[in-house]
């Protein structure tokens, strides 16, 4: 057995990968339960990559990365409003505008510049094997922000999730908890892209939540499955990472989308069993 | 004392026509000055007038291989650097000015060896419709790195430090590029590159590549020497890039934070887990890192093992004005670190 814990007894780079990626993977479980509900894959999509040319100018400026890609990541939420508002446009149309125009200034930046010392690579990848511990600080502040909002706002979450009508019914402004879920978006994004970065922070957004909701009905039982595959992904990614000798970040996004494939595929043998046994209880009820 | 023979890869912070001034001023100056003695402190630039003369274009894709090129075709022909310095070569993407450059040369000197992967595609266009490029790579002995046979990565790099090419082994094999690094290196590209130059521009280079010639062999036997007065020279560096430089000069290099030919890559657990055992086996006390090194990642591990990360330039001349200034930078860092 010693080979599941002496590499992160042993390492105290793993150690702090871990605890990175186990923060990444909480803070993920409960923003992503709702981006999920709510169809807000695009827009995570968008926000993880609109946050590039901000990191890049924060690094070219020698200020942090985090503070580039909160002015970016607003920027973006500010014009995706914009558009909708002031247009007939679609969402997704102002979403899809603003996250290539974005994308495009972050490749310009980055390759013009004559004193670029940052790496693309490393925007996109992170560095999750060499997590500082202060950036363990900002991620455990960040997933205790994020549980505040969603436990406060977590009805009118809900019911938008549902049908916005509903909220709406219910005394809820939808415009002012769709902005602040798209908040819960961009603290998530900020906070996770320096250990698995911008490119991979979506997947850990998406699969674990998505799993969640595959076999959950209840919101906060989503959110536990979630958390809890967000978790074991980090875990065995890591592990993958060390026997495997795999890229770290990659390997924790891919054990998380592999443990969404092997839940789907197992829930369709189970449902299949349940439809199978349906005409059965038919039959003893007549 | 020191020459400012090729401000012109500077181009890009510059205007054009700005640049062809400085560019034929620099020239001027360098004619009585050839760039073999380097010093480590830069005097300003002088401003002496010099006649504006349009002179054709070497287009040269890195910074470095642009300062060779700049020694060796003084008032002859202006020297374009392509990549940026201070610019990763490993994933440079080239502008549409960049190709229109590249199009227009009269002459390309590349590196080769899958360092330009952005470059690729126009260099091959460039070469297979007339010809003009010129890849060091070919006019070179490729150095080769082998792939490791077993799970240990570098456990196996004996201390012996004579033998050096085969006996440490890295994950990924493949064909190295860095082959500026080595003045020996140059030194046997040069025939072929003056030779391509006379006959492109047709002139005669003998006396140029004459004097560059010997001095890369005065920067040779200062490097050797400064590297053989170190006890032993073992190397952890950032990526696999100090290669052609330790052959020549006897160091071993035991390992890297990305064990790979190129900096596009993530660093794997397993790869960082053999690079602590190395440090330590070999008590090793430094890591040296340098463009496009995972920093956070590098840190992390010399925090771990009790070394020190020291940043190297490898990749761009930074404050080097000439070749040899930055080889000397180069050697200099790298044994004021070991010793």
């Amino acid at each position: 057995m010693s080979w599941l814990i002496d590499p992160f007894t042993a390492n105290e780079f793993l150690r702090q990968a871990l605890f990175a990626s186990v923060l990444v993977a909480l803070l993920c479980a409960v923003t992503g339960t709702y981006v999920v509900l709510r169809g807000l894959s695009f827009v995570g999509d968008a926000l993880a990559h609109g946050v590039i040319p901000g990191i890049a100018t924060a690094l070219l400026l020698g200020v942090s990365g985090v503070l580039g890609a909160a002015v970016s990541a607003a920027v973006m939420m500010t014009g995706v409003s914009i558009i909708t508002r002031r247009s007939r446009l679609s969402g997704d149309t102002a979403i899809g505008l603003l996250f290539v125009g974005m994308l495009a200034l972050g490749v310009i930046i980055t390759s013009r510049s004559n004193t670029f010392t940052g790496d693309i690579t490393r925007i996109l990848f992170g560095e999750l094997l060499g997590v500082r511990v202060s950036d363990l600080w900002w991620q455990l502040g960040a997933l205790v922000a994020v549980g505040v909002i969603a436990t406060i706002s977590h009805r009118p979450f809900v019911l938008m999730s549902i049908d916005d009508g509903l909220a709406r019914t219910s005394g809820f402004s939808v415009p002012f908890f769709h902005s602040l879920m798209l908040v819960l978006v961009g603290v998530t994004v900020i906070a996770s892209f320096q250990s698995v970065g911008t490119l991979l922070v979506l997947g850990m957004l998406i699969a674990p939540a998505a799993s969640g909701a595959l076999v959950a009905r209840r919101v906060s039982t989503m959110m536990l499955i979630a958390a809890l595959y967000g978790v074991c992904a980090s875990y065995l990614g890591l592990l993958a990472s060390y026997h495997f000798d795999l890229a770290a970040g990659g390997s924790v996004v891919l054990t998380a989308v592999l443990l969404f494939v092997v839940t789907a595929a197992v829930r369709s043998i189970v449902v299949r069993r349940y439809v199978d046994e349906i005409p059965h209880q038919h039959e003893h009820r007549h | 004392m020191t020459p400012h023979t090729w401000p012109s890869w500077r181009r890009r912070s510059i205007g054009a026509l700005a640049t062809l001034t400085l560019a034929a001023v620099g020239l001027s100056c360098a004619d009585s000055e050839p760039t073999s003695q380097p010093t480590t402190t830069l005097s300003p630039p002088e401003t002496t007038l010099a006649p504006i003369v349009d002179l054709p274009d070497v287009v040269v894709t890195t910074s470095v291989l642009g300062a060779v090129v700049s020694d060796l075709v003084d008032g002859v022909a202006d020297v374009v650097v392509i990549i940026p310095d201070g610019q990763d070569p490993h994933d440079f993407a080239p502008s549409a000015r960049d190709l229109e450059r590249l199009n227009d040369a009269a002459f390309i000197v590349a590196n080769g060896l899958n360092l330009e992967v952005g470059l690729d595609a126009i260099l091959r266009q460039v070469a297979e419709r007339d010809g003009t490029v010129f890849f060091v790579g070919e006019h070179i002995t490729v150095r080769t790195m082998n792939e490791s046979d077993d799970d240990h990565d570098h456990a196996h790099a004996d201390d012996d430090t004579d033998d050096h090419a085969d006996d440490h082994s890295h994950d990924h094999d493949g064909i190295d590029p860095h082959l500026w690094l080595s003045p020996a290196a140059m030194l046997e590209m040069l025939p072929d590159l003056a030779e391509a130059l006379a006959t492109t521009f047709d002139v005669s280079l003998d006396d140029a590549a004459t004097r560059v010639s010997s001095s890369l062999t005065t920067l040779d036997r200062r490097i050797a020497g400064a590297v053989s007065a170190l006890p032993a020279c073992t190397l952890v560096t950032g990526h696999d890039e100090l290669g052609y430089f330790a052959d020549r000069y006897g160091c071993t290099i035991i390992g890297a934070v990305l064990p790979s030919l190129s900096t596009t890559a993530e660093a794997s657990a397993k790869q960082l887990v053999a690079l602590k055992k190395v440090i330590a086996e070999h008590r090793v006390a430094v890591i040296f890192t340098s463009l496009g090194t995972p920093q956070a990642v590098a840190e992390q591990i010399a925090r771990e093992t009790g070394t020190t990360v020291v940043e190297l330039s490898t990749h761009v001349m930074r404050d080097a004005v000439s070749y040899a200034e930055f080889m000397l930078a180069l050697t200099e860092r790298i044994v004021d670190a070991l010793s």
